[in-house]
Formats: C-alpha cells, sequence, structure tokens
C-alpha cells in the first residue's frame, strides 16, 4: 500500500534480513535496539514555538528525523446554501435575514454537522520530493482522512451561517527520510491541533465575525479535558495519531524503526 | 499598510521601541539536529529560520563534470505558515530563487571549494516565521551549520539590514529592521565577511537617494560585526560544551 519510494533505503542482505526477521519472531521478540514490542522510539517534543501562527510544534526522534507543524487558521465566506430547500421558493435573496424557524438551530452555535471536509487543508513539504509525488500526496490524504473521521473538528471550524474557519496544516519534514515518515508526521500534527488557539468570538448569529483580540481569552481548537467529564468523552475529543504497527509472524510490534 | 514613521523623529524610538543602533534579539543554537551533517536555528527577532547542511558528498549531477570545485546547492522553503496570512510559496517563486542564487554566489567564494572536488554541498533552509531580514537570517543561519557540518571557509560571513528614515531633513540610518519597517523604508542587506570590511553580499531592491548608500552601508557593516560577536558566541559556546560532555 506504501508507495515504493519509501521503502528502498537501507538495503539489508539477506543474511541480515533472516536473522532480523528470526530474532522478531521469537517470543517475546527481541528488536535490534532493545525495546520492548509496545515502546515508541524516544522523541524531544515542543509545542507553541511560532508566534505567527495558530498552533505549532516540532517533534525530534532521537535518531534525527525532525518535523515542524504549523496550523493557521483563517476566516473564509461559506459558500450559500439552501438549508432543507426552504430558500429555493423565496428566490434566496435575502441571505443576512434569518427565518424565525431557524431560529433555535443557529441558537446552539456548535455547527453540529455543518462542517465540510474542504474546510481543512494539509500539505506535507519533504525535502527532494515535488509537491506533487506520490508519497506527500499520499500522507496528507491518509492523515486528513483520520482526521476528518470523526467529523468534530469540522463542525467547531463553523463560525455562522456565513463564514467558516478555515484550517490549514503544514508539515514541514526537515530531515531525510530515513524511516517511514507517517507516525512523526502524525504525532507532530497530533500535538500542533492540541496546542491551536482560535480567537473569541464577539460578534452574534449571522453578524460579520468580530473577534476578541485578547489571546488569553482565546479557545482551544480542541478544548481542554477538564476533570469532569468522564474518560472516554475526554478522550473522544483529541485529534487522531496514527501508529505504525507490524506485524513479524506471530508478534506484532508497535513503531518500527528502519525495518520494513 | 501605511506606516507613520512620523513619530520617529520625536523620541528617536522605533516602532518596537529599539534606538537606531540597536539590533534585535538574536537567539541561535548549532547542532539541532541529529540526522544532518550540520544544522543550526538562528531567530532574529520574530524571523526564525533552520537550516541543515548536507555534504560534502558526491553530487546528484556528476556527469555535469563540475570539475575542481565543489558546488554549493541552496534549497529555501518558505512555510505556508510563516507569514501573517497564510500564502505558500512555490519552489519556483521569484523571490526565493532569487535568495537562493544570493546564498549559493556567497557560499561558493567564501568556502574553500577546492578541497572538496566532485561533490557538492546542499544548504537547505526553512523559514517558519518572517519578521523582516529574512536574506540576513538565512546568511546567519548557513554560517552556522556550515561551521557545525564543519566545512573550512576563510570567515564567518555576518548579515545584517540597514535601512534609511523617509524625512527630508532627519535622513538617519536605522539597523536592523523589522517587518513593518521593511515594508516602507527603502534598506538594504549587507553581508561582511568576519571582522574585516569586506562586503561579500550586498542587496538593495528599493529605491534610495545615493547619498544615502554611503550611510546606511556604514551602519550595516557595523551592525554586522556585532551578528559576528554574536555568532561567535555561540560557537564558542557549543564548543565549549562538546569538550565538557565529550559528545
Amino acid at each position: 500500500m506504501a508507495p515504493a519510494s519509501s521503502t528502498q533505503f537501507l538495503p539489508l542482505s539477506p543474511a541480515e534480513l533472516s536473522y532480523l526477521h528470526s530474532s522478531l519472531s521469537l517470543s517475546p521478540p527481541i528488536r535490534p535496539d532493545g525495546r520492548t514490542p509496545t515502546q515508541f522510539r524516544p522523541l524531544i517534543a515542543e509545542t507553541d514555538i511560532l508566534a505567527s501562527a495558530n498552533g505549532s510544534a516540532r517533534v525530534c526522534f532521537a535518531d534525527g528525523t525532525e518535523a515542524v507543524v504549523g496550523i493557521k487558521a483563517e476566516v473564509e465566506k461559506s459558500q450559500w446554501q439552501p438549508e432543507h430547500g426552504v430558500h429555493l421558493g423565496t428566490g434566496g435573496g435575502d441571505v443576512g435575514i434569518p427565518d424565525e424557524d431557524e431560529e433555535p438551530e443557529n441558537g446552539n452555535a456548535d455547527g453540529e454537522g455543518k462542517g465540510e471536509n474542504a474546510w481543512v487543508e494539509m500539505s506535507i513539504d519533504i525535502p527532494g520530493f515535488r509537491d506533487d509525488d506520490q508519497l506527500p500526496v499520499f500522507l496528507s490524504a491518509m492523515l486528513t482522512e483520520a482526521l476528518l473521521a470523526s467529523g468534530k473538528l469540522k463542525d467547531r471550524l463553523y463560525i455562522n451561517r456565513r463564514f467558516h474557519w478555515k484550517l490549514y496544516i503544514d508539515i514541514l519534514l526537515l530531515s531525510s527520510t530515513f524511516s517511514y515518515p507517517l507516525p512523526l508526521l502524525s504525532l507532530t500534527t497530533h500535538l500542533a491541533l492540541l496546542s491551536s488557539r482560535l480567537p473569541r468570538l464577539k460578534s452574534e448569529l449571522d453578524e460579520d465575525p468580530l473577534f476578541d483580540d485578547d489571546w488569553d481569552a482565546s479557545n482551544f481548537l480542541y478544548p481542554l479535558a477538564s476533570n469532569t467529564p468522564t474518560k472516554s468523552t475526554a478522550r473522544a475529543d483529541r485529534p487522531p495519531i496514527t501508529l505504525l504497527v507490524i506485524a513479524v509472524g506471530q508478534n506484532i510490534i508497535f513503531d518500527p524503526s528502519k525495518r520494513s | 499598510m501605511p506606516l507613520d514613521t512620523s513619530t520617529y523623529s520625536l523620541a528617536l524610538l522605533r516602532l518596537d521601541g529599539r534606538r537606531w543602533n540597536e539590533l534585535r534579539r538574536i537567539h541561535a543554537q548549532i547542532s539541532t539536529q541529529a540526522a544532518a551533517d550540520g544544522s543550526s536555528y538562528l531567530e532574529m527577532g520574530n524571523t526564525k529560520v533552520i537550516c541543515t547542511v548536507t555534504g560534502p558528498a558526491e553530487g546528484r549531477r556528476t556527469a555535469q563534470g563540475a570539475g575542481q570545485e565543489c558546488r554549493v546547492e541552496v534549497e529555501i522553503s518558505v512555510a505556508g505558515f510563516s507569514g501573517v496570512e497564510r500564502k505558500r510559496r512555490g519552489r519556483a517563486d521569484k523571490r526565493t530563487q532569487e535568495m537562493q542564487h544570493t546564498l549559493t554566489t556567497a557560499f561558493s567564494s567564501i568556502l574553500f571549494t577546492h578541497l572538496y572536488p566532485h561533490s557538492t554541498i546542499i544548504l537547505t533552509l526553512h523559514v517558519l516565521s518572517q519578521d523582516g531580514s529574512l536574506l540576513a537570517a538565512c546568511l546567519n543561519a548557513a554560517t552556522l551549520a556550515l561551521i557545525d557540518a564543519g566545512i573550512p571557509m576563510s570567515d564567518y560571513l555576518c548579515a545584517c539590514t540597514a535601512g534609511s528614515t523617509a524625512n527630508e531633513d532627519t535622513d538617519e540610518p536605522l539597523l536592523d529592521l523589522n517587518g513593518l519597517e521593511e515594508q516602507e523604508l527603502p534598506f538594504l542587506t549587507a553581508g561582511v565577511l568576519g571582522d574585516s570590511d569586506k562586503v561579500a553580499v550586498l542587496m538593495l531592491e528599493t529605491r534610495v537617494r545615493v547619498e544615502r548608500v554611503e550611510g546606511m552601508l556604514a551602519v550595516a557593516v557595523d551592525g554586522c560585526k556585532r551578528v559576528r560577536g554574536i555568532l561567535d558566541a555561540v560557537v564558542r559556546a557549543h564548543g565549549r560544551r562538546m569538550v565538557e560532555e565529550g559528545v
């Protein structure tokens, strides 16, 4: 499934390969770097490193692979969509006037089910690859799909019927690809999303959006889990992480390092 | 967005509270990335640049036969989130290409390229955040990364910008412009070789009266020497740490 270009490095001789394979198929498996099967590689992570982005994060694995993610949100005009076909008959002229029967629906301001997939845009920059190469396109499609799967993120980008947030997620891979970069990128994106904040909305309903310029009053894109909710709801609100899991013989191993 | 520079003559303080000859905070680290041959991270105010060096290694296009000297290749990528508005710059962007060219020519003449025949040094720069003095920050970051990679070069190449206030009567040069000032005032970027007065890079893209250039250049060269002091301190601190920790 993975593009072939990501698996071509680190050629191993047949003898090395068979040694690796047999040591990994033991029970318990022995990994060349001495980790237990479910252990992750050691890493350094920081968040909120950039002032000019809504959210940012940097993750650095011990083997030197490093990625930076910046998240920027911009207000964008939504495309006018007639809801439930009610407006089709009235000519669609009075866009700004909400109907009375729709008032309670706007009142909850959650934007339940109103988000669109196009509101999240992701781009991945890997040195040595062009933007339209197979690997970056594949990775961004995979990460975006995981991000939008719950459907809650895009609903939170809803401002009112005329405006929405457009979320730009830019991923920079700073080092050349030693291992398959998906877990690193996913982890960095996860941290950046957790740290990203949107300014607090001051205007109401369908007015032109007006925001509080006090950054301290801003809301986190993924609301912080307070101590009241149960564990399951707190966890449901977090951005996804994609992990690489490989299977060798009977054993399932987390986060393979250089063995693809 | 027009910027009101008229208040400058009243208190002689700039928008961010600096005087005419003050640099912004420069913070730099080297050896930030273990996987690269050399790497650095540099902040000049709110301009943040990461640089990694690969090489000297066998080039991708050896058939071209660059001959007895190594080639210097520079890749600059400006992140979409680096500015105030999100704007994606492609690789074919004219400004980026010009900066790449400037860095390539500058470092080709400063590095001892004759020591590495038939090889290539690749400098990769990522601009994470930009707020003025972008070319200067790229040059400084590249210098640090090349030092970290241990590639012999004749001296530090330190760069800095200088501008000139537009008032008719008070024609004063300013050191190290930030993004807002850069939009409004004529400015030049100068890169100076070490402690000498040798100017290796000079870039002036805005229109300015020719009498003012000399003053601006003098201030920029002076600023470059102060930048050199800061970069030198970073390199020495790193060297001391390496000796102590035995890394």
